[in-house]
């Protein structure tokens, strides 16, 4: 009886033998570091899960350094580092997606740890080459140290949540945090709350707007240190499950921001959260996936396995039960696939392959860190370029498509977790022995994926404006045009 | 002691009194607890049980001749139902005691806390422990709601069929051990029973074990019910205060289609049958399915509708989602439940002279 599992690529996803952007050398990479994921999860995450759970039911800011620390050795802490700040990704959503489901299938929260990292590094990325050097190459170093460096994302607050990942609803969103322009950079304030990896992350990304009232046109980006004066972990969650990734609610009291740390300009945030969660959902898609398989695989291990539970295998409602669960993992699975290469080869694709970015890669390093440099590659000009770069070969339309996708993932596969973890555990029932804690933790996990990166409901709306509808939403045009920078400097703000 | 089916005649206006001191307590004791119970405090546990003990919920279905009073069967699930809106597991005590307690025709002792124990195994009741010249024998490998209960009714097998057995605490032979992470109904912690030829008292045969079924069927039912409706009351007052998108959740799509469909469930398939003299097992068997599925659907949309807040512990709604989970699979999940019924439908009609 065959296992839900992905052996190997080419034949759990046939296309991507054909797809355009990978080679057969590209492939064979790509299934090799899958493979080693595998191994990596089946033998040191999913014999740890319930473990990991219990201590950090009992101790919320727990945080698992060791296994992170072995993660980090594979490479799950670069998943999406290019090559000039020390990485090796070429297919950045595909195979961070991809690598998602593998440990997922061994562990929901350390699959979040890795994908909430990923989402830390994810705004470095889109901010352009001027970012690729400083903390995306700590991170590259630190691959085998201890104690590897963290990042963590932080967006919704304790009074906007799903509403401040959404383009529109953000605009009437009760942000309370707030960024003052200041000499030099900004100094922010507010409390963001759920941040995954937010109590051990040594840099935060933080999203706030300068005027709470008008978040859509106001908003940008922050690279916080964990040492900044004034900044706090004011509490971690007690989660119902995905506990081996901490979340917490920080705070920032009127933290000083340098101008280098500042990424995007004043009304850019936007854009920088609709391209981080265009990245992230594949991802989420693939956690939520691999939560799905893991009940699934268990369950099955145990049917075959156990004398007296081997008899459900000949009730037909079991065996009906057995094939929708494969078939929901499979439809889930090409989902995130599709999502991951479309924002690979057509989003993020073509800003990598624009001949500015590609300049800058081979630029070296002496030159692109020189104080002078940095300065140019990290100020006002060279933010602005990048939002431009974006809208030249992406276009808000394009990436409103690639964010329907990436939410389609990322609803279905929610969707499918829940489903597949409370039918898993239906069918073995709670007298399963050892089995039982295992696809409780699986369904706990598999809760999250229909919440986290905004409610399956927001992400739904975001299906019916990118695909259904055709609609396009006005970020990447809009700052494209010009708003006021922390200059001061004003473009023409066209608003639609 | 041996088993009874005896019962008094309550009228409407009595038990309406009965239902009200029944959501007091779940509104001002078990509520407030839920969440200490919940995290396994132990004393808030003692605290919620002797406070059921002190309003007698927990054997209103004792016989009158044994000293109880003797309510009807059909009493139990509404009085479990207004239990569980305060907390689950404590409702699922009630249950399992009254079902326990039904069976016997001598009082039990004060404050002594009775269990009933289904067969609840993968084979259902292939897998009971097996009663032998008034000994058991065999193994219970997830007493939901037995451990550290004083008396125990177990649903086994002699050679005639299902039967009915009671076993005291202390008894040689019995070995209890404490089962570790429990997802839902944690008020009703459970354990691994072990019989190596533990003594036991013949409670009843086949009739005695359908009555004893039928009763947790209904029971675990109208736990369901209670655990929905406080779920849907506190995801409806949460839509209207919670501000997101320019105004209360309530006022968008999504979140009034959730509230809207956890209504239909509730005023629906989820609503409790009148309480009748007896339950009819076919019913019971029916009401647990249909109410189980319904729980879970609700209690997983209200966790959808608190958004981030509704995975946190601090907020109380995602324990109801746990505990709806629970009832979808005690004492047998619901794949199992519909095969029950559907045998229990081919029998009927064999014996009517429909079918084959």
């Amino acid at each position: 009886m065959g296992a839900a599992t992905l052996t190997p690529l080419r034949e759990a996803v046939p296309r991507l033998v054909d797809h355009p952007q990978l080679h057969g050398r590209d492939l064979r990479s790509l299934e090799s570091f899958v493979l080693r994921t595998r191994e990596f999860s089946r033998s040191a995450i999913r014999p740890r899960a319930l473990e990991l759970d219990r201590i950090a039911d009992g101790d919320p800011g727990h945080f698992p350094w060791e296994l992170a620390a072995e993660g980090a050795k594979l490479g799950l802490l670069n998943l999406i580092t290019p090559r000039p700040s020390g990485g090796d990704a070429d297919q950045f959503c595909l195979r961070a997606a991809l690598v998602a489901e593998e440990i997922a299938a061994g562990c929901g929260g350390m699959a979040t740890l890795f994908g909430a990292h990923a989402l830390g590094l994810t705004p470095l990325l889109l901010a352009g080459p001027g970012q690729w050097d400083g903390v995306m190459k700590e991170v590259a170093a630190s691959k085998d140290d201890e104690r590897p460096l963290i990042m963590a994302c932080a967006i919704t607050e304790p009074s906007a949540g799903t509403d401040v990942e959404h383009h529109k609803l953000v605009r009437s969103a009760k942000l309370v945090s707030r960024a003052v322009r200041v000499d030099g950079g900004y100094r922010i304030s507010g409390v963001k709350h759920f941040i995954s990896n937010g109590n051990v992350a040594r840099w935060t990304t933080v999203v706030m707007p300068e005027d709470p009232k008008r978040p859509y046109e106001t908003t940008l980006a922050f690279l916080v240190p964990d040492d900044a004066p004034g900044f706090a972990v004011t509490k971690v969650e007690h989660k119902m499950g995905q506990r081996a990734s901490p979340a917490a609610e920080l705070t920032f009291d009127d933290v000083f921001v340098p101008d280098d740390h500042v990424l995007g300009r004043p009304g850019d945030g936007m854009a920088m959260v609709a391209g981080v969660l265009a990245g992230s959902r594949p991802v989420v898609g693939g956690i939520a996936t691999g939560i799905a398989r893991g009940a699934y695989e268990r369950l099955l291990e145990w049917l075959q396995a156990d004398p007296v539970a081997g008899g459900l295998l000949h009730h037909q409602q079991v065996q009906l039960a057995l094939a929708q669960m494969y078939e929901a993992i499979h439809v889930s699975r090409q989902a995130y696939v599709d999502a991951a290469t479309e924002f690979d080869s057509i989003s993020l694709g073509k800003l990598m392959a624009n001949v500015s970015t590609r300049l800058f890669g081979r630029m070296p390093a002496a030159v692109r860190t020189n104080a002078v440099a940095h300065r140019r590659l990290t100020g006002d000009q060279s933010r602005r370029l990048m939002i431009q770069l974006m809208q030249r070969s992406v276009g808000d339309r394009v990436l409103t498509q690639t964010l329907g996708m990436s939410s389609l993932a990322k609803a279905r596969g929610g969707d499918t977790a829940v489903w597949v973890a409370g039918l898993a555990l239906e069918i073995a029932g709670l007298d399963c022995g050892a089995l039982r804690p295992e696809l409780e933790k699986c369904l706990r996990d598999a809760k999250l994926c229909q919440i986290y990166e905004g409610t399956n409901q927001l992400n739904r709306l975001e299906v019916y404006e990118g695909l259904v509808a055709g609609l396009s939403m006005h970020v990447l045009d809009d700052a494209a045009a010009g708003m006021p920078g922390p200059d001061g400097h004003s473009g023409n703000g066209a608003m639609r | 002691m041996s088993a009874t089916t005896a019962s008094t005649i309550i009228d409407a206006e009595e038990f309406d009194a009965l239902l009200s001191v029944a959501g007091a307590y779940a509104r001002d004791v078990a509520r407030p607890l839920a969440l200490d119970v919940d995290a396994g405090d132990e004393e808030a546990g003692r605290r919620a049980w002797s406070a059921l003990c002190e309003i007698g919920l927990e054997r209103s279905l004792l016989a009158a001749e044994a000293g109880g009073p003797g309510l009807p069967d059909g009493t139990l699930a509404p009085l479990a139902e207004a239990v569980a809106t305060g907390d689950g597991g404590t409702a699922l005590r009630l249950v399992l005691s009254n079902v326990a307690l039904a069976g016997l025709a001598t009082p039990p002792a004060e404050a002594a806390r009775w269990a009933y124990v289904p067969a609840a195994g993968v084979r259902g009741l292939e897998d009971a422990p097996e009663l032998r010249a008034n000994a058991l024998v065999g193994e219970a490998r997830f007493a939901l709601g037995a451990a550290g209960a004083d008396g125990l009714v177990i649903a086994c097998r002699d050679t005639k069929g299902p039967a009915l057995a009671a076993v005291v605490r202390g008894t040689p032979g019995l070995r209890e051990r404490p089962v570790d992470d429990q997802l839902g109904l944690r008020g009703a912690p459970a354990a691994v029973l072990s019989f190596d030829h533990a003594t036991a008292i013949p409670l009843g045969g086949v009739d005695a074990a359908a009555r004893a079924g039928a009763l947790v069927h209904a029971g675990v039912a109208g736990i369901a019910r209670g655990i929905a409706r406080r779920a849907h009351e506190m995801a409806f007052a949460y839509a209207e205060e919670r501000y997101q998108g320019g105004g209360p959740i309530i006022i968008h799509g999504a979140v009034r289609d959730m509230l809207a469909r956890m209504a239909e469930r509730e005023l629906g398939v989820g609503r409790a049958p009148e309480p009748a003299t007896a339950v009819d097992p076919a019913v019971a068997l029916a009401q647990k399915a249909a109410c189980t599925d319904a729980a879970v659907a609700t209690t997983t949309d209200a966790v959808q509708v608190f958004g981030g807040m509704g995975y946190m512990r601090e907020t109380g709604v995602e324990k109801l989602m746990r505990d709806a989970r629970y009832c979808q699979l005690f004492p047998a999940s619901n794949w199992a439940t519909r095969e029950a019924l559907l045998q229990l439908q081919r029998t009927r009609r064999a014996s009517s002279g429909h079918g084959t």
